[in-house]
């Protein structure tokens, strides 16, 4: 897996050589869910990112690397932007199944401390 | 109640054609009321009643307002003046006829009157000329071909009398010279002898062979013109009219008083007038002259003179500025305007009345921005909207808010100035009066001329209307305030700039024009230029800085601000605007500009708006597309941005890869002015929160920058220095390597100035969004000014051997010619401001001269392709018929809806969308053998590869490529298909189109922004090509001799060697060159030169000592074969003594010339070089004409070979070769100056001027032989001239193309106006045929 990622480094800063917690999901709440579709900023209910110190929130816009016809094997880049923060995560096509173009994903970072 | 259906009403009378004709005596009088013989205008009663029988005499109307016309009994206004006539007492020569009299004379028998053609050949040209249908082309080249013949038969067929010359001699004088072929015949000496005899020496100096023909010989002349002969000299019409005797003036029409008004002045006793009346008096009086010294029997002489005067006097009438008037004459000022004067030129009554009229319903005020306005708007003061109306019908749906209108009267904006009723019985103004009871006193059906108010259809317009996007329609919008407002985006079409422009506004006044201006000529509509179908109303200046501010990856929002900028682009007030979800939900919630800007495209998830674009930005390099650091590579994904910031290239005019564009192309022109409209909102609007400012701490260079540009000027001026201090190169070329790099300089400056500046640097913001200003403009204001070029050289000398006293004589160093080192921050040291003014006085110069060039060939460009027109079979046609075009643009598409670089459709772009649109994951992609079936099916069921005449065979093929190269779902590839079949179809170019226009105006617009640049090297330095304006010019002239003739030549085979040695057989070599030296060898028995060749120099040509002997002989025309005897590497050149000058002086002149003398190369050709391309091909460029000399050289790939001189390409190559050459040459000119213009436009220009078999240019002459129309020539240039001409012929104009409808004032075959409405003509009663009158009794009496 090679990630290549974005951040707004001003409201959280990171060095080279600081470790993290990444992780993807498709919905912030805590059951699972899917979230509805409209978003509301009135929804204070408990979520993933209350145990997270950055959460972004973007859109996987392309798929690159899926034309030759077996899928099982190939190298596949997924391309997500946050709001034109981007990022690129190719990786064996098995480990971007739930990968789909038009999907929204939130992105959760937490550091580490050692 | 609503409005009748436009009929056309004027069915049964309707101008069909004008013709033209010579009038003969008989005709003036027939046409005229009175003679006129007094001389005097007015009668000395103090009452100022005009002479009866004077010019002035009421009979021929009248020119006032209490007088009354003495024929018709009419006013002012009612009478259309009368004419009469003015007998002369002599004949004379009509000046515009002066020209045909004299070629007539030229081929008639000066005794007999019969034509000096060979009976043969007569017969030949009169079954010809016997043609009634022949074209008027074919008449003019049928004439001019028949005066060359007969001007070489000397001696009349019938007669036998000799004929020689005639000539104009003198002011509207001829003479024949009758024995100039019979010099010394016996005639001749008896007629000289009679004559010395008769006169004894008096008149020595006149010859008495040579005859003056006066006036009255030439008409009786004229009279003996057989009626067979006359229709040789192509004379007269159908109609009969137009003898040759006409042509001579024997009475003179004497137009109605109308047209020259008598003008009594209230100051100064006595009256003004007309230059007209004035001549025709002055006639009258010299023709009472004449009379009297007739009758008296006056000398001779006198009667003579009175002759000459009266015969000037006659043509002063008629044109007063002709050339060779009498000192006399040349000397006042003011000649008058005789009626060639009031016809011609720009104020005549052709351009100035009859082409282009005043109009009613305007306005015309200063412009200014509003980025408030829609696109489709324009802000018109309240001012304005109360004087300007439009006739409304009353109605029942608009009766209550009409009478509000009413009741407002004039005075209060949304009011109403006239009403008229239904019967047309009155008109009101509503100013005065009771206007509460005209509203309730409103019928259905009557007529209120409202205010013009919002939503009205307006036209706009700034001159000057170079092409057609300077006229559109916008939608009026009342605003407060005096100026004329519209949204920045619409500036580019107009030109427009806010220092201070005017645009013109006006308000269509019928429904039909309002509907007609609103589907053809709606801005919204002409978002695109037909020029090459880039968008050319799109975001400007401070529109793009705003976006590339909100857009960059930095720029995040708090919660507060998102929403309030989303507010922004809420297009009404009732509009919903989603604000999408945080793209940073911890640590804080933020929004990122990109999130925000994406509003514009779909506001609301309720928006079907789906975007999609991947496009490089202005800056963009490198291949990692959108993961590269400066964030350039724009995608958008379903109207949301990704990545990139926008900028010029994604949202700015002149490009395809354009959100607006592709908005355009896939969701329609409302999106894209909507969208448009909300970035102009947005952008403004957060600019103005934001703010953006410049300050000095902007162009205050670090000194880290000034450290490096200081080594940048140093290592600039080394190199300089260097290259001037190498001996070997020639002034020349070190001047080019000079200029070069000392130009470098500031451009690397520029580069540097980028790299130092801090990012949030303003100008370096507005030059990267490209929203003002270039790198160089900062580097010019922080770093180095830079060369100043004058004419594409370093400044030449002003002073002797210096371009400024302040410097050393021969100082050829950067700073001695204008390089100028300082930046305008750290301020320019008086010599280099000297040298910066000059360079900026060129810039004024240049643009001054190229307004009014460019403007002129506009101006012949549409004149010569304004009736070309697409018609339904899709051929292009001009107003007579004549096929230009078989298939417009050979693919019958139209330029303004390409996507692609002169192609329907962008693959790429189409892909892109269906990929976004469906992606179908769970279709598996198809085989190539799934994609044919595909292919197939769905151009079976469109029946689009069936028609032949698509001309689509291109298309197809690039369409069945792409498919074949990617990879598609199933889904995928059918949307693609009918995607891109459907774009294809709606492409097409629409019937009835003016494309002859469009085209024009392609080229002629484009011109007026060509810069300066007018040199551009060739290939390598010091092979100049001219460009820009000049360069058009040349090719639309179709001029024989270019300014930079250079032939490029291919080689047979891509070898160096052959390339050296093709050059040198082409290059002019000179003795100079080829020997060390020229000894003048004096031994006591023999003389001769001896010319040393260098056996090294020979070598280097590819040249021996025989083959320089050789051309020695041929160039310097040596008849004896011994004159050069070759002995190893030396000639010996023995002169001989010639019947003119001895040997020595032959000797002294060959030493002269010798040096100079040329030993090889091809004719014609002044220089070649020789140029190696990056891919090992060869090329040699050649200057000079001779390209029939280089294709048939030895080594020359002729196939290959081209040159950029059209004239040479149509006398080698043929007609075809020089069209497509023209259209290389303006693609060529166009393209390097950054201009792009749709091959299709220049195919047809070029087509234009090819389509008679030789190249026609656009100027007079070519215009002359591609139009038959007189009014059309007439109205372009020459006009009497053609009139003249026209009238000769007996020319009938029907009345067919653009300039003659306008003229007429009858709807030109174009557009709207190309077909008419066929009614079913109402089944009349039986008609019954009456007997006539008298028909019985003649009856009676024929038995």
């Amino acid at each position: 897996m090679e990630l290549i990622l974005d951040i707004n480094s001003w409201i959280y800063p990171m060095e080279l050589g600081d470790k993290f917690r990444l992780v993807l999901a498709t919905t912030l709440r805590e059951d699972g869910y899917a979230e509805s579709n409209e978003w509301s900023p009135l929804d204070t209910g408990p979520s993933r990112a209350d145990s997270f110190e950055y959460v972004m929130y973007g859109k996987i816009y392309r798929i690159e690397g899926d034309e030759s016809s077996d899928s099982t094997t190939s190298r596949l880049s997924a391309y997500v932007s946050f709001g034109g923060l981007l990022m690129r995560l190719q990786g064996d096509a098995n480990n971007l199944h739930g990968f789909e173009v038009d999907r929204h994903i939130y992105l959760l970072m937490k550091k580490l401390a050692f | 109640m609503v409005k009748e259906q436009f009929r056309e009403n004027r069915n049964c009378y309707r101008v069909a054609s004008v013709r033209f004709s010579v009038g003969s005596a008989e005709d003036t009088a027939r046409q005229g009321h009175l003679r006129v013989v007094a001389k005097h205008l007015y009668q000395q009663d103090g009452l100022r009643t005009p002479v009866s029988h004077g010019v002035l005499d009421r009979r021929m109307g009248t020119c006032g307002k209490d007088s009354k016309c003495a024929t018709c009994g009419k006013g002012l206004q009612d009478c259309v003046g009368h004419f009469g006539y003015l007998d002369l007492e002599l004949p004379v020569f009509h000046c515009g006829y002066f020209g045909m009299t004299l070629n007539i004379l030229q081929c008639i028998c000066k005794e007999c009157g019969s034509l000096l053609l060979k009976p043969e050949d007569k017969e030949h040209w009169r079954v010809k000329s016997s043609n009634a249908s022949l074209p008027y082309l074919a008449k003019k080249a049928m004439r001019k071909k028949i005066i060359t013949l007969a001007k070489k038969m000397h001696i009349c067929a019938y007669c036998g009398a000799p004929n020689g010359v005639v000539k104009k001699c003198g002011m509207l004088k001829i003479a024949h010279d009758k024995y100039r072929y019979a010099k010394n015949g016996e005639e001749v000496k008896n007629l000289g002898q009679e004559f010395e005899k008769a006169t004894v020496g008096k008149f020595s100096q006149l010859d008495p062979t040579i005859d003056v023909l006066t006036p009255l010989v030439v008409k009786s002349l004229f009279e003996r013109i057989s009626m067979s002969d006359a229709s040789l000299l192509l004379m007269g019409s159908d109609s009969g009219s137009g003898a040759p005797a006409d042509l001579i003036l024997t009475r003179i029409p004497v137009p109605p008083i109308c047209i020259r008004p008598s003008v009594v002045s209230e100051l100064k006793a006595g009256t003004t007038e007309d230059d007209i009346t004035m001549k025709l008096s002055e006639i009258c009086f010299l023709n009472e002259v004449l009379t009297k010294h007739r009758e008296s029997g006056a000398k001779v002489e006198m009667i003579a003179e009175d002759w000459d005067f009266i015969q000037m006097q006659c043509a002063l009438v008629i044109n007063s500025e002709m050339s060779g008037l009498p000192a006399q004459h040349m000397g006042k000022k003011k000649t008058g305007r005789g009626f060639v004067q009031r016809l011609k030129g720009k104020q005549g009554r052709f351009r100035g009345n009859l082409s282009g009229k005043r109009v009613d319903f305007s306005g015309r005020s200063v412009i200014s921005p509003d980025p408030n306005l829609r696109i489709q708007q324009v802000g018109v003061p309240v001012h304005m909207a109360r004087i300007l109306t439009y006739p409304e019908r009353v109605t029942p749906h608009n009766i209550e808010w009409l009478r509000k209108r009413v009741r407002n009267g004039p005075d209060v904006h949304p009011g109403a100035n006239f009403i008229e009723s239904k019967d047309k019985s009155f008109r009101k103004f509503l100013k005065y009066g009771d206007r509460d009871r005209i509203a309730a006193e409103l019928k259905y059906g009557d007529i209120v001329e409202r205010h013009a108010c919002d939503e009205d259809i307006v036209l706009f317009n700034r001159q000057p209307s170079l092409h057609r996007l300077s006229i559109m329609c916008h939608k009026a919008k009342i605003v407060q305030g005096r100026t004329l407002r519209f949204n920045e985006c619409v500036c580019a079409p107009y030109n427009a700039d806010f220092d201070g422009d005017e645009m013109n506004l006006h308000l269509p006044q019928t429904e039909e024009a309002k509907a007609e201006a609103l589907t053809l000529m709606a801005n919204e509509v002409n978002l695109v230029t037909p020029r090459n179908g880039e968008l050319i109303i799109s975001a400007t200046q401070d529109f793009l800085t705003g976006a590339y501010l909100l857009t960059n990856k930095n720029v995040f929002f708090s919660k507060l601000e998102a929403a309030r900028i989303i507010c922004w682009a809420a297009a009404d007030k009732f509009e919903y605007v989603e604000l999408p979800p945080p793209c940073i939900f911890k640590p804080m919630q933020l929004w990122s500009g990109k999130q925000l800007i994406s509003v514009i495209f779909r506001p609301n998830s309720n928006s079907k708006i789906m975007l999609n674009m991947r496009a490089k930005g202005k800056n963009h390099s490198g291949s990692k597309e959108e993961m590269d650091v400066n964030d350039t590579f724009v995608v958008v994904h379903n109207s949301e941005l990704m990545a990139g910031a926008l900028d010029k290239a994604t949202l700015g005019s002149g490009a395809k890869a354009n959100v607006f564009y592709v908005l355009l192309k896939d969701w329609g022109k409302d999106a894209a002015c909507l969208a448009m409209y909300r970035l102009s909102r947005i952008t403004s609007n957060y600019l103005m929160n934001r703010g953006f400012s410049i300050g000095i701490g902007d162009v205050t260079p670090g000194t880290r920058l000034i450290e490096a540009k200081k080594q940048l000027v140093m290592s600039g001026y080394n190199k300089c220095f260097e290259m001037l201090s190498k001996p070997s190169e020639t002034l020349e070329s070190s001047e080019g390597a000079v200029l070069k790099a000392l130009s470098d300089i500031r451009d690397s400056a520029g580069k540097l100035c980028v790299q130092e500046l801090y990012k949030t640097n303003t100008p370096l913001i507005m030059a990267q969004s490209g929203s003002k200003g270039s790198y160089i403009n900062i580097s010019q204001m922080i770093a180095c000014v830079g060369q100043q070029a004058l004419n594409g050289k370093r400044v030449s000398e002003g002073f002797f051997m210096r371009s400024l006293p302040h410097f050393r004589r021969n100082d050829r160093g950067p700073e001695a010619k204008g390089f100028v080192a300082n930046s305008f921050f750290s301020g320019l040291t008086p010599t280099e401001f000297f040298f910066h003014a000059m360079g900026g006085r060129e810039g004024l110069v240049d643009t001054a001269v190229k307004t009014a060039e460019t403007g002129y060939m506009q101006r012949r460009l549409v004149k010569a392709l304004e009736d070309l027109c697409c018609n339904y079979d899709m051929s292009v046609r001009n107003a007579e018929g004549h096929v230009i075009q078989l298939c417009y643009g050979m693919d019958g598409l139209d330029p303004m809806l390409m996507e692609g670089k002169d192609k329907p459709v962008d693959f790429d772009r189409a892909y892109l969308n269906v990929r976004a649109k469906y992606p179908s994951r769970s279709e598996p992609y198809l085989s190539s053998a799934e994609k044919d079936t595909h292919y197939s099916t769905i151009a079976v069921e469109l029946k689009y590869a069936t028609d032949e005449r698509l001309c689509c065979q291109e298309f197809e093929a690039d369409m069945k490529d792409y498919v074949s190269k990617n990879v598609f779902r199933s889904q995928q590839l059918v949307s693609f298909l009918r995607d891109c079949w459907e774009k294809y179809f709606r492409s097409r170019m629409e019937p009835a189109t003016a494309v002859g226009a469009l085209a024009a105006q392609s080229i002629g617009e484009p011109g007026t922004q060509m810069t300066l640049k007018t040199f551009h090297f060739a290939g390598v330095a010091s092979m100049n090509i001219t460009l820009g304006v000049p360069r058009i010019k040349e090719i639309i002239n179709a001029a024989k001799n270019i300014s930079t003739p250079i032939i490029e030549a291919r080689l047979v085979a891509e070898d160096p060697e052959l390339g050296v040695r093709v050059k040198n057989q082409l290059q002019k070599t000179t003795l100079k060159e080829v020997c060390d030296r020229i000894e003048e060898i004096l031994l006591p028995n023999d003389f001769f030169l001896l010319v040393h060749l260098s056996r090294k120099k020979l070598e280097k040509k590819h040249l021996t000592p025989d083959q320089v002997s050789q051309a020695l002989m041929k160039n310097l025309k040596f008849k004896q074969h011994d004159a050069i005897r070759v002995i190893d590497n030396l000639l010996c050149i023995f002169p001989m003594d010639t019947a003119k000058s001895s040997s020595y002086f032959v000797a002294q002149n060959l030493l002269r010339i010798l040096p100079k003398t040329q030993v090889s190369g091809t004719p014609g050709i002044n220089r070649a070089i020789v140029s190696s391309n990056a891919d090992n091909t060869y090329k040699i460029l050649a200057e000079g004409e001779n390209f029939r000399g280089v294709l048939t050289s030895r080594g020359v790939a002729f196939a290959k070979s081209t040159t950029n001189n059209i004239a040479q390409i149509q006398n080698v190559l043929g007609i075809e070769a020089a069209r497509s050459s023209i259209i290389r040459e303006i693609q060529y000119t166009m393209e390097s100056h950054g201009m792009s213009v749709d091959k299709r436009h220049l195919t047809l220009v070029a087509d234009l001027m090819t389509c008679r078999g030789e190249v026609l240019g656009i100027t007079r002459h070519g215009l002359a032989k591609m139009k038959e129309s007189v009014l059309m020539l007439a109205s372009f240039e020459k006009t009497a001239d053609h009139l003249f001409e026209a009238a000769y012929h007996g020319q009938k104009d029907v009345i067919a193309g653009v300039s003659e409808s306008i003229i007429m004032g009858l709807p030109a075959a174009l557009g709207t106006g190309c077909m008419e409405i066929m009614e079913k003509p109402t089944p009349s009663k039986v008609l019954v045929e009456r007997p006539m009158i008298f028909e019985s009794v003649c009856r009676r009496l024929e038995r």
